[in-house]
């Protein structure tokens, strides 16, 4: 087991149920610094209930969530947002930009939460906006983006803040096969180089083969780490 | 902190939303400023309508410090000297005033129609006038007005010969660009011509003089109108110096304590007052319906605003899955409602003011008709008004934008956000048939409650308005269960047809929206069927009434007078000539005095008992025994009123009345009531020969002819025309028609309401629709995957809206009932004192019920149309 | 553009109206064209009647001015004039009143006009002296001791109840009260003066409440034509000595400022008889109004013979305020009235005087 100080992320017995049907039961595992874990499995198997908990979007049932040392579940629901905006990055299946923001704003949103400086917010978007090789659509609206681009964005979204954690829910899901491995690599080398963590809810093998591990759930509980 | 974050996320978000759909928000900001608009014309047209009621003799002395009037009838000048001498050596400006009203002839042919100007004659001592402060050119003010056929000189036998002239008068500034010459005017029954002497001149600091104020010397007009002898008050004017105010006070008491029985003293400030005092009730009535229309805007945005929160609830679930705060949510929201609050007031104001120059000719024209002579024509707009407009409509829009910015609050982030989920069902508290029954019940106590009591008579009928208010908010909350009920009961003939199948499962678990469209639309269907219940009972009542006191055949009075205050009359001679016309049966003849009571206006007036009851019914509320005699007894004299009377002063059958005449005060005793819907200050009828002999004054306000059978009115009415020109001669038709037609003005503004009330309700189940349809997507992507036609689905949301109108219309006239019951016996009875009988307009109420869910119908029609053309759910 | 009314001075002034000149005998006639009494030599006075007005004639005016001393000293001046003038075809009277008041402590000048039809806020009756405009008005009280009640004031400001008590006998001016006023023998008056009279009363100024007493001089002329041609106003004085004699100084004015042969100088004896004396007037120094633009005389000398001793007199005027001037608004006449002190040679105060100057104001307009 890695120490606990350089876990950033401790998933401990989490359990949950909607009515009388058990989505998650007792599932526990830790995320270190810049580690990359997949969580895969089938349909209906609880993936996105756990990465919904993980983002503080959903509560457990049991157990708890520890993320950099606070328990996640004794947040109330504006604690919660400040936890989003702070330190963590989602990226969804579809996207979700904000369209009537152009890229460069979209990009800049999780900063303007944080109250970054301007001067500050221009620098780091500019590089994001160049590392995610979209100079020349900077100032386009989403509407006007292929889904590529889209996902592009996103994921500059996702990291400008310098979260610790990104959470991805089937980033490809949408992407035909050519895009998706670009989006994959530029997932890979993004939290290479800013040092975050990312849990990947996915059903390719290509997106799970960027990870460091892989969890797999099936009904609700760990199967298998690897 | 968050202040900068809401406003980035306002500009960001809502306002370039707001650029990208300029249509929508146009239309949004459109509503409010219309219901912005109609609440400022009307508030606008009010003031101005009052505002205009001017003392006149201030336009020329300033500001008169008192007034004393005798309570009815007119002041002996004898009192002049008295007064003098009383003051002593007292520095007070004393000034005779005799008033009269006249009105321009009637321009060719046919009289008879009220609404002419008329005019204000003044008459002071010209030469004592010029005493004033005011008077910088002194004499020269008047008689030293050089015009157009007078040499132009200063030898004095020119103001000898100005101030020996015949009748001349001298006109207002604004009568004319250039003044004429000569003028016509209808005073009494004459027809004059007055030579103009020139122009009234305007005194610094007094009131702008008003275009129909003409002004003559005191003699002059005292001589036109046969007053000699007589003035109607005495105005007086403290001198400047450093004791005024106690002199003032001093002089007060003085002329209270000389005048006792005499007369009654008052100041123009009071007189202004008691004008604002007499059309309050009248004035207030309006502004309650105007504030409906900005209920109505409120209504709508609410529902433009809420079906924007759901249309853009993805984005919201990406800020809230960004991290951004439930409480920042709202107050972009809130702030975009008071954005557009602010927009569509001031917007509102412009188009307010625009109105009220067109309502104020309206309400100018009802004051005319039912109080005094106002010649308003324009509303001017005020700083604070402006104000007042903008800051409502910022307020109606945050209202109305509240909830949809606590839901859109709510919204969860975008990871939870399931487009099929079912649609907020809305607050409990608005579902409860327990608040809505104790709603009704609260409202059926209320409607025992007397009216509110205004000062100078007249009630308010809060109590009215706030059995109104329940019961259409427990109505609203009863008729929305109805749907249910109506889905039920349709289901038998819709399970063979899918379209109908689909619409009626949605009824069967009305949304809050559902609720919130069908009581909208419940309650404009109400309020439109109320009041027209309303107007169909006063119809028929005052059909009636004219019918059972319009007896005569010809009706004739002076054509001066041409509104509710004048004074014009018929001398003594002139109707003794029209009543021994050969054509002649029968004739009488009512006299009519502004009386002062209990510190309220009222008439007083005269006509021939003997004649009256042998050729008509009075229309009884409270008969008098029979055989009482109205002539001839001993002690107190007998009197009937009138129903408003009764209201206004409290007074029934058996108990008496102490009135003041010229000649002394005298007592009457009740002794009957009658049904008179001419008049809204009351009326006290008596035999004339009392009145005669207490006013020493023959003249009279109206004839009215009963011709030998076989005669035609029309040749007899020309005839007399033909020999008084200054008489309007109406035959009995044509003054039925006018009555009525002066009727229906005083409900021209209601019935515009109305219709607005129910297109906005009807508005306001289209985008109901919409944002339903909105919600629902998924599921009209899936009906059109299952093979739905554009046309069925369609047809399936023109089910759902029939039937949400339908149960509209239904609860709608239900409650029409109840509120028509409730304006008639309670909020008009308490408001102006008329007891109305209730009569349904059948025909009224079952078009406005079909038109309405036919209405229904096809717009539902319309939005399932676009539903069905909505692409499939993209992510936003 | 209106036109102030310059009916009083129409009146006044007027020559184009008045009767032509006649040449045929020495009596005056009756009547003038427009049928107004033209005062006639020789015209026996009964009083009490003759005290009040007479309405055949066209003009007529009761005319007092004085002095008034506080308890504590303080001075003013006072004038209270009543006009009654007749519409040309006699339809009826106009009244005009002007009061005036000098606080010559404060040089405070206050003063007031009014005008009324005949009718019930003015009147002055024909049997006997009772002259009234609004709340102003003179009363004989006592007809035997010919005792008087002044009331007036000027609006708000100042006002005042005076018992006046003619301490000399009535003086007719001219001949037995028909004084000449120029060569048409239609310019006359006759001419009725109290030339002293007691006054004691109240008199409020502000919110002081003052009792006073003081010495008046009352005027009382009736005529229906003043000037004649050539004739552009007059100067008038009168003046009591503080050794109980009077004198009245009526000078007509010509146009190139000489007086017309008409003026005259009156002196009153102690026992009120009258005795007729030379005069020249020499204009000392003026005084500008900047309200009217009028320059009126304001310190003048006067050099009569006085009757008793046949020395030469010499009488310096001298106005115990320079701005007397009544704007005239409502008459349409302005014209300076004024309270003065007399000095003789030597400067030795030796009387109080009222001086009154007409026809100085070339514009009636600034």
């Amino acid at each position: 087991m890695p120490a606990a100080s350089s876990s950033l992320l401790q998933v401990n017995a989490v359990g949950k149920r909607y009515g009388d049907r058990r989505v998650l039961d007792a599932v526990s595992f830790t995320v270190a610094r810049g580690e990359r874990i997949a969580l895969t499995g089938p349909s209906g198997s609880g993936k996105t209930t756990l990465l919904n908990c993980l983002g503080g979007v959903d509560r457990p049932d049991e157990g708890n969530i520890v993320l950099q040392g606070e328990s996640i579940g004794e947040l109330d629901s504006n604690a919660l947002a400040r936890l989003r905006r702070q330190r963590i990055g989602t990226v969804f299946q579809f996207f979700h930009l904000l369209p009537t923001l152009t890229v460069r704003e979209n990009i800049e949103l999780p900063l303007q939460l944080l109250q970054v400086p301007a001067a500050e917010r221009t620098t780091r978007v500019q590089s994001f906006v160049e590392r995610v090789g979209l100079v020349a659509r900077a100032d386009a609206l989403p509407g006007q983006l292929s889904g590529g681009e889209q996902q592009r964005v996103a994921i500059a979204r996702a990291l400008v803040h310098r979260p610790s954690l990104i959470l991805a829910d089937e980033p490809t899901g949408n992407l035909d096969s050519a895009n998706g491995a670009n989006i994959l690599a530029l997932l890979r080398e993004l939290t290479g180089e800013t040092g975050t963590a990312l849990v990947l809810v996915t059903h390719s093998e290509e997106a799970a083969a960027i990870c460091h591990r892989r969890i797999h759930l099936r009904d609700g509980r760990v199967t298998t780490e690897s | 902190m968050s202040t900068a974050l809401v406003t980035t996320l306002l500009h960001r978000v809502i306002l370039r939303q707001w650029r990208l759909a300029p249509r929508a928000t146009l239309l949004l900001t459109g509503i409010l400023a219309l219901g912005v608009a109609v609440y400022v014309s009307i508030r606008l047209a009010n003031r101005a309508a009052v505002a205009s009621f001017t003392h006149f003799t201030d336009t020329l002395t300033g500001q008169s410090d008192w007034i004393i009037q005798a309570p009815a009838g007119a002041l002996a000048e004898s009192v002049l000297p008295e007064l003098r001498r009383a003051l002593g050596a007292r520095p007070v400006h004393v000034i005779p005033v005799l008033e009269a009203t006249a009105a321009a002839p009637a321009a060719g042919g046919d009289g008879g129609r009220f609404g002419r100007p008329s005019y204000t004659l003044l008459g002071v001592d010209l030469i004592g006038v010029s005493n004033l402060a005011r008077s910088p050119d002194g004499v020269g003010a008047y008689y030293g007005q050089s015009t157009p056929d007078r040499a132009d000189s200063a030898e004095a036998a020119d103001f000898w010969a100005a101030l020996r002239a015949g009748p001349q008068v001298w006109i207002s500034p604004e009568f004319a660009p250039t003044p004429p010459r000569q003028l016509s005017i209808v005073l009494d029954e004459r027809v004059v011509e007055l030579r103009v002497a020139g122009v009234i001149p305007s005194a610094p600091e007094a009131p702008r003089v008003p275009a129909n104020l003409m002004v003559m010397d005191l003699a002059s007009l005292q001589r036109l109108t046969g007053k000699e002898g007589w003035i109607d008050r005495i105005e007086f004017i403290v001198e400047a110096g450093p004791r005024q105010a106690e002199q003032r006070a001093e002089l007060a008491a003085l002329l209270a304590e000389l005048g006792r029985d005499r007369w009654s003293l008052s100041s123009p400030g009071a007189r202004r007052e008691s004008a604002e005092v007499m059309t309050r009730a009248f004035r207030l009535n309006l502004t309650v319906l105007s504030l409906i229309a900005l209920l109505v805007g409120l209504y709508l945005i609410f529902q433009a605003l809420d079906g924007a929160v759901v249309r853009r609830r993805g984005e919201i679930a990406v800020l809230r899955s960004l991290g951004v705060e439930e409480s920042t949510i709202r107050q972009v929201w809130l702030a975009e409602a008071a954005v557009l609050g602010l927009v569509g007031g001031t917007l509102g104001v412009a188009l307010g003011w625009l109105g009220a120059q067109v309502s104020v000719r309206a309400v100018g024209q009802t004051v005319n008709a039912l109080y005094f002579g106002t010649t308003v024509n324009q509303a001017n707009l005020s700083v604070s008004e402006a104000l007042l407009g903008i800051v409502l409509g910022v307020v109606t829009s945050v209202a109305a934008g509240w909830w949809p910015a606590s839901a859109a609050a709510r919204t969860p982030p975008a990871q939870v956000l399931h487009r099929g989920s079912a649609p907020a069902v809305g607050a409990r508290w608005a579902r409860s048939p327990m608040i809505a029954g104790g709603c009704l019940l609260l409202a059926v106590a209320c409607a025992q409650l007397p009216g509110f009591p205004l000062p100078g008579g007249g009630r308010f009928p809060v109590a009215g308005y706030a059995v109104a208010f329940l019961a259409i908010f427990g109505g609203g909350i009863l008729c929305s269960h109805l749907l249910a009920p109506v889905a039920r009961l349709a289901s038998a003939w819709g399970r063979r047809r899918a379209p109908a199948c689909v619409a009626l499962s949605h009824l069967r678990q009305p949304s809050g929206r559902h609720r919130l469209a069908a009581a909208a639309l419940h309650c404009a269907i109400g309020m439109t069927a109320g009041m027209a219940i309303l107007v169909g009972s006063f119809d028929q009542t005052v059909r009636n009434w004219v019918q059972r006191t319009l007896q005569a055949d010809l009706y004739i009075a002076s054509d001066g007078a041409q509104t509710a205050n004048a004074q014009n009359r018929i001398s003594a001679d002139a109707a003794a000539a029209l009543a021994a016309h050969p054509t002649v049966a029968a004739a009488n003849v009512l006299v009519a005095w502004r009386i002062e009571l209990d510190g309220r206006p009222t008439v007083l007036s005269g006509t021939d008992f003997a004649v009256l009851q042998a050729h008509m019914d009075l229309p009884w509320i409270d008969p008098p025994p029979a055989g009482t005699a109205f002539i001839g007894k001993e002690g107190p004299t007998p009197v009937v009123v009138s129903e408003s009377f009764t209201e206004r002063f409290d007074r029934r059958s058996g108990d008496s009345v102490r009135v003041t005449t010229s000649t002394g005060s005298r007592d009457l005793q009740i002794v009957g009531v009658f049904a008179d819907y001419g008049n809204e200050q009351g009326s006290i009828l008596l035999d004339r020969s009392h009145l005669v002999d207490w006013f020493r004054d023959t003249s009279v306000t109206s004839v009215s002819l009963w011709l030998q059978p076989g005669v035609d009115a029309d040749t007899v009415r020309a005839d007399l025309l033909a020999q008084y020109p200054g008489l309007s001669v109406l035959t009995n038709s044509r003054l039925r028609a006018e009555i009525l037609r002066i009727f229906r003005q005083t409900f021209a503004i209601t019935y515009a309401l109305e219709i607005i009330g129910v297109l906005v309700a009807v508005i306001g189940l289209v985008l109901t629709l919409t944002s339903v349809l909105l919600d629902r997507r998924d599921e009209l992507t899936t009906l059109r995957a299952l093979g739905f036609s554009r046309h069925e689905i369609a047809v399936a949301t023109a089910i759902e809206g029939t039937a949400l109108s339908a149960a509209a219309v239904a609860g709608g006239l239900a409650l029409s009932l109840g509120l028509g019951w409730l304006l008639i016996h309670v909020i008009n009875k308490q408001s102006f004192g008329w007891t109305l009988g209730f009569a349904l307009p059948w025909g009224q109420l079952a078009a406005l019920g079909l038109l309405v869910t036919l209405a229904g119908a096809a717009v539902s029609y319309g939005v399932g149309r676009w539903g069905a053309n909505l692409p499939a759910d993209q992510e936003a | 553009m209106k036109r102030t009314l310059l009916f009083f001075l129409g009146i006044l002034l007027a020559v184009t109206g008045a009767a032509p000149s006649r040449a045929q005998s020495d009596l005056p006639p009756l009547t003038t064209p427009e049928g107004f009494a033209v005062p006639q030599p020789g015209h026996v006075f009964s009083f009490p009647r003759d005290h009040a007005a007479h309405p055949e004639f066209r003009i007529e005016w009761w005319y007092i001015t004085g002095h008034l001393y506080a308890a504590d000293g303080r001075r003013f001046g006072l004038q209270a004039t009543f006009f009654r003038t007749a519409a040309p075809d006699r339809s009826g009277d106009l009244h005009l009143a002007h009061m005036a008041l000098l606080d010559v402590t404060t040089g405070h000048f206050l003063h007031q006009e009014r005008l009324n039809r005949e009718g019930w806020d003015a009147r002055a009756a024909v049997d006997r002296l009772d002259v009234a405009n609004g709340p102003w008005g003179l009363q004989m009280t006592e007809p035997v001791t010919e005792q008087m009640l002044l009331r007036g004031g000027i609006r708000g400001e100042a006002s005042f109840t005076l018992e006046l008590t003619p301490s000399k006998p009535l003086v007719r001016f001219g001949e037995n009260g028909y004084s000449r006023k120029g060569a048409d023998p239609t310019a006359a008056s006759y001419y009725l003066t109290f030339p002293r009279i007691a006054t004691r009363g109240d008199l409020v100024v502000g919110t002081e409440n003052l009792t006073v007493t003081g010495e008046l001089w009352m005027d009382h002329e009736i005529s229906s034509s003043q000037l004649s041609a050539g004739q552009v106003g007059w100067d008038w004085i009168s003046v009591h000595f503080t050794d109980q004699r009077e004198i009245m100084l009526y000078r007509l004015r010509r146009s190139d400022g000489s007086a017309d042969p008409a003026s005259t100088l009156t002196w009153v004896d102690a026992d009120g008889r009258t005795q007729v004396a030379p005069f020249t007037w020499t204009v000392q120094s003026t005084w500008k109004s900047a309200k009217t633009g009028a320059v009126y005389p304001s310190k003048v000398k006067v050099v009569t013979t006085d009757p008793a001793t046949g020395a030469s007199v010499v009488l310096f005027i001298e106005p115990l305020a320079e701005s007397q001037e009544l704007t005239g608004e409502l008459g349409g006449v302005p014209y300076w009235e004024g309270a003065c002190r007399v000095r003789d040679a030597s400067g030795r105060e030796i009387g109080s005087a009222f001086m009154e100057l007409t026809g100085y104001a070339k514009d009636l307009k600034i």
